[in-house]
C-alpha cells in the first residue's frame, strides 16, 4: 500500500509522516519504504537523515550512463536499479529515499519513464511506502503520485487548509490510483478545537492531532523523530495508522 | 601496396602469431571474440588454483535453490557481496563449447558461512559455450537469462557499465544453507536455456580485491569487445576511420568477420532497395 501525506503548505505533513516512519520502524516482520518528495529534504531532516544521494542525482547518473553509450534497454533498466539502491537510506526496517530537485520536464523522458516504474518495482517489494509530498496540488498534477493507493490529507485548523485538502482530493480522485482518502486534522488546541464543531467536508475525518508540546520542543532542538517518545500526537497518529490499515 | 594493405598485413602477422601460441595452448579449438579473453581468465584461474581455499562443484539438482524476487535490508544481510569499496566483477562471456568446462562451479575464497566479514569482495566470472548464428541476439539472451536468476533470500544489483555486482544474502538464507555453489549452479541452469549454449561454467572469487581486480582489468577488455559488437550491430555505421573502436577489431579477428558478414548484408539490402 502506498500512502501519500498531502495538504497545504506548513500544516504538519512533514511531521505525521516523520512520526508515521517512527511506528513503522517499531513494527516487526514489515519492511517500509518512505519517501521524501519534498525538494527541500524536509522528511530527511525531521528524521536525522542527510541523504548522500537523491533520486534526482540517481536520474543524472543515468544520464550521464546513456550519453556514455548506454541504449539497450535491459541494462538501462538494471542500471537503475542498482544505482537506486545506492540512493537508499536504510534504518532499521526502514529504507528511505529523497527525491531531490523535480524532473526537467521534455528531455530523457525515456529515463524519467524507467526511472518511475523502477521506483514503483521497488515500493511493491516493501509491505508499505508512505510520500511526503511536496505542498499543494503541484505533484497531484504531475502524476508524480499517480501510483498511491490511498491519500492522507492534512489541515490545520482552518478554513484554508480544509479547502486545499479538498481540492487536492479532488484533483488526486482523477490524477492518481487511490482508492480511499482520510483528513486528519492538525495542531488542535485544547480541549476540542471550536472550528471543529462547524465545519463540513466531503473527505472522511480520520482524526484530530493536538498542538503537542514534545513535537515542537523535537522540531525545535532539530532533533530525529525516530526518537521521539509517546506523546499525546504520536498516539493519535497510531490510531489513525491502525485505522487504515496501515500497521 | 597501400598503406591500407600493410596494415592489414601487419595485423595478420600478430593474429597468426597469436593463433600458433593459442594452437599451442590447445585450449583454443575454434575462433571467437573472446579467445584472448578466455585464455587470460584460464590463466587467472590456475593461479588460483594454487590457494588451499580453491574449490570446485558440479552443477546439479541437488545444488537447487528456490526462486524468488526478495528485497533484502542491511538489518536482515548476513554478507555482502561485491561493494564498489570491497572489489567486484561480474563479466558474460562465450567461446565454442570445446573451451567451456560444462557444469564447473569454481570459488576462490570463503564461501557465504565462512566469511569473517559482513563485506567482502566479489567476482563472478559466467562463460557460455556456444554456437549460434547472430552474436548480437545471443549476447541479448545471455544476458536477459543472467538478469532473470531470482534466489530466496539473494538479491543482486547490476552495473553492466562498470562490470559491477553487488549482491546481499540474508542471514535467513544462510542458516537454510544457501552458498556460492547454489547461485553458481542457478546461473548455470539459467543460461543453458538459452538457444545455441551447451556448456557453462562459472567462476567465482571472494578471495582479496586484488585477484578480483585483476579478472577486473580482464573484463574491461572483453566489455571493449562487447560495446565494439553492439555499435556495430546497432549503428551499421562501417565507417573505420572515425571509429572509436578501431583498435579493438583490428586486433579480434572475429570482430572483423562480423563487421563483414553486416556490411555485405547493409550493402543487400540496399541493392534490393535499388
Ligand atoms: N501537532 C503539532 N504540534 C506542534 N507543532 C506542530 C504539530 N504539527 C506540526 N507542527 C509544527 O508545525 C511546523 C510545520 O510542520 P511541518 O514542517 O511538518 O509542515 P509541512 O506541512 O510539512 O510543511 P511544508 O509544506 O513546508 O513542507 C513545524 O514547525 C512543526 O514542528
Ligand atoms: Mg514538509
Amino acid at each position: 500500500m502506498i500512502v501519500a501525506v498531502c495538504g497545504k503548505g506548513g500544516v504538519g505533513k512533514t511531521t505525521i509522516a516523520a512520526i508515521a516512519a517512527k511506528e513503522f520502524s517499531q513494527k516487526e516482520g514489515i519492511k517500509a519504504l518512505i519517501v521524501d518528495a519534498d525538494p527541500a529534504g524536509g522528511l530527511c531532516m525531521a528524521l536525522g537523515i542527510t541523504p548522500e544521494k537523491t533520486i534526482n542525482d540517481v536520474r543524472e547518473e543515468i544520464i550521464r550512463e546513456v550519453k556514455a553509450g548506454l541504449r539497450d534497454e535491459r541494462d538501462l533498466a538494471v542500471s537503475i536499479d542498482y544505482l537506486l539502491s545506492t540512493a537508499i537510506h536504510e534504518y532499521k526496517n526502514l529504507a528511505i529515499l529523497s527525491i531531490g530537485r523535480p524532473e526537467d520536464e521534455g528531455c530523457y523522458c525515456k529515463v524519467n519513464v524507467i526511472l518511475k516504474d523502477a521506483i514503483e518495482g521497488l515500493a511493491g517489494n516493501f509491505d508499505l511506502a508512505i510520500i511526503d509530498a511536496e505542498a499543494g496540488i503541484e505533484q497531484v498534477n504531475r502524476k508524480v503520485l499517480s501510483p498511491i493507493d490511498y491519500m492522507l490529507l492534512i489541515t490545520d485548523m482552518s478554513v484554508k487548509g480544509l479547502r486545499v485538502a479538498e481540492t487536492i482530493f479532488t484533483v488526486g480522485k482523477r490524477m492518481t490510483a487511490m482508492r480511499g482518502a482520510g483528513l486528519v486534522f492538525n495542531r488542535a488546541s485544547n480541549p476540542i478545537d471550536s472550528f471543529l464543531t462547524n465545519i463540513q467536508s466531503s473527505i472522511q475525518v480520520l482524526g484530530v492531532i493536538p498542538e503537542d508540546e514534545t513535537v515542537k520542543r523535537f522540531d525545535e532542538e532539530g532533533r530525529s523523530f525516530l526518537d521521539i517518545p509517546p506523546c499525546p500526537a504520536q498516539k493519535v497518529i497510531s490510531s489513525i495508522l491502525k485505522r487504515i490499515g496501515l500497521v | 601496396m597501400n598503406p591500407q594493405d600493410s596494415r592489414q598485413g601487419n595485423v595478420r602477422a600478430i593474429f597468426e602469431a597469436r593463433l600458433v601460441e593459442n594452437v599451442r595452448d590447445r585450449r583454443v579449438a575454434k575462433l571467437g571474440v573472446f579467445d584472448d579473453v578466455l585464455n587470460q581468465i584460464f590463466a587467472i584461474k590456475e593461479e588460483l588454483k594454487r590457494y588451499p581455499d580453491f574449490r570446485v562443484s558440479k552443477s546439479g539438482p541437488e545444488l537447487f535453490w528456490e526462486e524468488e524476487s526478495t528485497l533484502i535490508l542491511e538489518e536482515e544481510t548476513a554478507v555482502e557481496l561485491g561493494d564498489p569499496r570491497a572489489g567486484s566483477l561480474m563479466t558474460l562471456l562465450w567461446g565454442d563449447p570445446s573451451l567451456i568446462e560444462d557444469g564447473t562451479i569454481a570459488l576462490a575464497g570463503p564461501d557465504l558461512s565462512e566469511c569473517t566479514q559482513r563485506k567482502i569482495p566479489f567476482g563472478l566470472v559466467i562463460l557460455a559455450g556456444a554456437q549460434f548464428p547472430d552474436e548480437y541476439e545471443f549476447f541479448r539472451n545471455l544476458k536477459d537469462a543472467f538478469y532473470a536468476v531470482k534466489l530466496k533470500g539473494f538479491m543482486a544489483r547490476m552495473l553492466p557499465s562498470r562490470n559491477t555486482i553487488w549482491c546481499r544474502v540474508s542471514k535467513d538464507a544462510i542458516l537454510q544453507g544457501f552458498t556460492l555453489f547454489h547461485l553458481g549452479n542457478a546461473v548455470i541452469d539459467s543460461i543453458k536455456k538459452v538457444p545455441g549454449v551447451s556448456a557453462a561454467q562459472v567462476i567465482m572469487v571472494t578471495s582479496t580485491k586484488e585477484q578480483v581486480e585483476k579478472l577486473k582489468t580482464v573484463a574491461e577488455g572483453a566489455k571493449r569487445i562487447v560495446d565494439a559488437m553492439v555499435k556495430m550491430y546497432s549503428e551499421l555505421n562501417f565507417d573505420c576511420e572515425s571509429c572509436d573502436y578501431r583498435d579493438v577489431c583490428e586486433t579480434v579477428n572475429e570482430l572483423k568477420r562480423i563487421r563483414d558478414r553486416l556490411r555485405k548484408k547493409v550493402g543487400d539490402r540496399q541493392e534490393d532497395r535499388r
